[in-house]
């Protein structure tokens, strides 16, 4: 499968914020990410969706923390070290809770193609980080879809 | 009458065989020293009287030695005479004490003796009517036999059977016919035929009693030998166990220690367990900081570029931190397993250590027990070579006076031949 380069000219480049999430390797833009903490305290919501883990205290704000495996459909693996993305949304900060963070990759905007069915709707695209083939999530799609859900209750 | 008299004399004669043998084996085997001696001490008495009162008359040269040497009297006037000798044995008597000079000096001298318990008097019933040469014969046969009772001392024996052919004598001088002289000479010489056999017989029992004794002997030198070599196996071993009880102490203190020291190891291991985990916890603290800076300086554009890899560096070296620490935590995790292998290896270690020690004890028990008993069998079996010693020579005194008794036999067959020669010329 052929897949075309997102939307950026070919002489500008891209910082993601690398994770992993059971066996899938996912991406964030750096731009979005606010802040990378270790996966705090969560305290559960009543009545909340069940891809949203809790409310954690973040810099001494409230912040809702969503279960990634659990939206994306992953099987969740062994965490040595959970960590907890901070992303900004047109919903506020969200965090997302992951497994681990491999790091920041500076991706050319060639080096990004379009997804297929990647990220059950959710992926914006794929990049290729050594032998892992990374697919860069819409967040703001994913908060949407959750809110959507959690609408209902 | 006579047949009679003849037949008692013969019957009394082998009375007497008997209880020569009676009193030979009962001298030389009975338990009572004491009761032997005595017996010998009034045998030979009564060998002295009655080779005294055959003696026809005696003259004296030295009176003094005579009173010296004075053995046995006899003072009574109605039954005996005196019995004299001297010191080389020599008899020097008559057939009363009147017959001899100075008698009441003498009797009042052999009184006083027999009071202190110095001589035996005997009293011996003296034969009447008998002939001079038929005493002179006995006297003979008396005086060679003296011999044999001074070096034997089965001297019983030989007085008690001599008393028994006397009265075979007896029984001749008393007879009156020719063919009873024959028939008691018969009888006499059917006596020393039997007197010899039965000394034969004894020699050959004494040979092969000192045989068996000379085995026995053998066979206790051997036993003894064993003992001995049993003795040193068990001081040998004794020392072997003792060496193996101090090395398993050793072994048992050195087991311990090294138990304690392992664990000891195991909490030196807890402790950098738990360093580790303080070590890990700052180095993730140091990913999320170095994290956090990278992003901020992606985010700062090409102003944070240095920052950023900064940044990264400091991340790579807090993943090498977490990773060290995880090969610690993982070298840590098999000290404790080997530690806890080797406190459970050392104790086992302990208490073999201590069952050894408690074997050897035992051994070094029971091997001094061994070494008691086969002292006290070694004591043993000295003594039955002692005992086997006194019995050899009893053997060898036995096997002397079987000799002796043989020829013995032999001169009284020869002298009764000579009485049976010249009686019948007669």
């Amino acid at each position: 499968m052929d897949e075309e380069p997102i939307s950026q000219t070919e002489d500008t480049a891209t910082a993601f914020a690398v994770f992993v999430v059971g066996s899938a390797w996912l991406a964030v833009p750096a731009e979005r990410t606010v802040r990378i903490l270790a996966l705090p305290a969560v305290t559960g919501v009543p009545l909340a969706p069940p891809s949203v883990l809790g409310v954690a205290i973040a810099g001494g704000r409230p912040l809702a923390v969503l279960d990634l495996a659990l939206v994306l459909g992953l099987q969740r693996g062994e965490a040595a070290a959970p960590r907890c993305l901070v992303v900004d949304t047109r919903a506020g900060a969200v965090g997302l809770a992951v497994e681990a963070v491999a790091g920041l990759e500076l991706v050319a905007a060639a080096g990004v193609r379009a997804s297929g069915e990647d990220g059950r709707g959710f992926a914006a695209g794929t990049f290729t980080s050594g032998d892992h083939h990374v697919t860069v999530l819409d967040v703001e799609r994913l908060v949407e879809s959750i809110e959507a859900s959690g609408s209902g209750h | 009458m006579e047949k009679l008299h003849l037949r008692t004399l013969s019957v009394g004669s082998l009375a007497s065989l008997a209880a020569a043998v009676a009193v030979y084996f009962g001298l030389s085997f009975g338990p009572a020293r004491q009761a032997r001696a005595g017996f010998e001490r009034h045998a030979r008495a009564l060998a002295e009287v009655l080779a005294t009162t055959v003696q026809p008359s005696v003259t004296f040269d030295d009176k003094d030695a005579l009173a010296r040497d004075i053995k046995v009297v006899q003072v009574d006037p109605t039954v005996a005479g005196a019995v004299v000798r001297t010191a080389a044995g020599a008899v020097m008597a008559g057939f009363g004490v009147d017959a001899v000079p100075d008698a009441a000096d003498l009797r009042q001298r052999v009184v006083t003796a027999a009071d202190r318990g110095e001589v035996h008097l005997v009293s011996v019933p003296l034969p009447v009517g008998g002939k001079v040469e038929h005493w002179l014969v006995m006297a003979a046969s008396l005086a060679s036999l003296r011999e044999t009772l001074e070096s034997s001392r089965q001297a019983a024996f030989l007085v008690a059977l001599l008393v028994g052919l006397g009265g075979l004598v007896a029984a001749f001088v008393a007879a009156r016919t020719l063919a009873q002289r024959r028939q008691i000479l018969t009888e006499l010489n059917e006596s020393m035929a039997r007197l010899r056999g039965f000394s034969t017989d004894l020699a050959t029992i004494s040979t092969d009693q000192a045989s068996s004794t000379a085995e026995q002997r053998a066979a206790v030198e051997e036993t003894r030998r064993t003992m001995d070599a049993l003795l040193e196996s068990a001081r040998r071993i004794a020392d072997a166990s003792q060496q193996v009880f101090e090395n398993a102490e050793r072994t048992s203190k050195t087991t311990t220690n090294v138990s304690e020291a392992t664990r000891g190891l195991v909490g030196h291991a807890q402790r950098i367990g738990e360093i580790s985990e303080t070590i890990r916890a700052i180095a993730d603290r140091s990913d999320l900081l170095a994290l956090n800076a990278a992003l901020e300086g992606t985010k700062a554009g090409e102003a944070g570029r240095g920052f950023s890899l900064v940044a990264v560096e400091m991340r790579r070296l807090a993943e090498n931190t977490m990773g060290a620490v995880r090969e610690i935590k993982q070298l840590v995790g098999d000290i404790r397993v080997s530690s806890t292998n080797s406190v459970s290896s050392t104790d086992e270690g302990s208490r073999l250590a201590q069952q050894t020690s408690e074997s050897a004890h035992e051994i070094t028990v029971v091997t001094q027990q061994q070494r008691s008993a086969t002292e006290q069998v070694t004591q043993s079996m000295d003594d039955v070579r002692q005992a086997l010693e006194v019995t050899s020579e009893g053997v060898k005194r036995a096997a002397s006076v079987s000799a002796d008794l043989v020829t013995l036999a032999d001169r009284l067959a020869k002298l009764t031949d000579a009485v049976l020669a010249s009686g019948f010329r007669g």
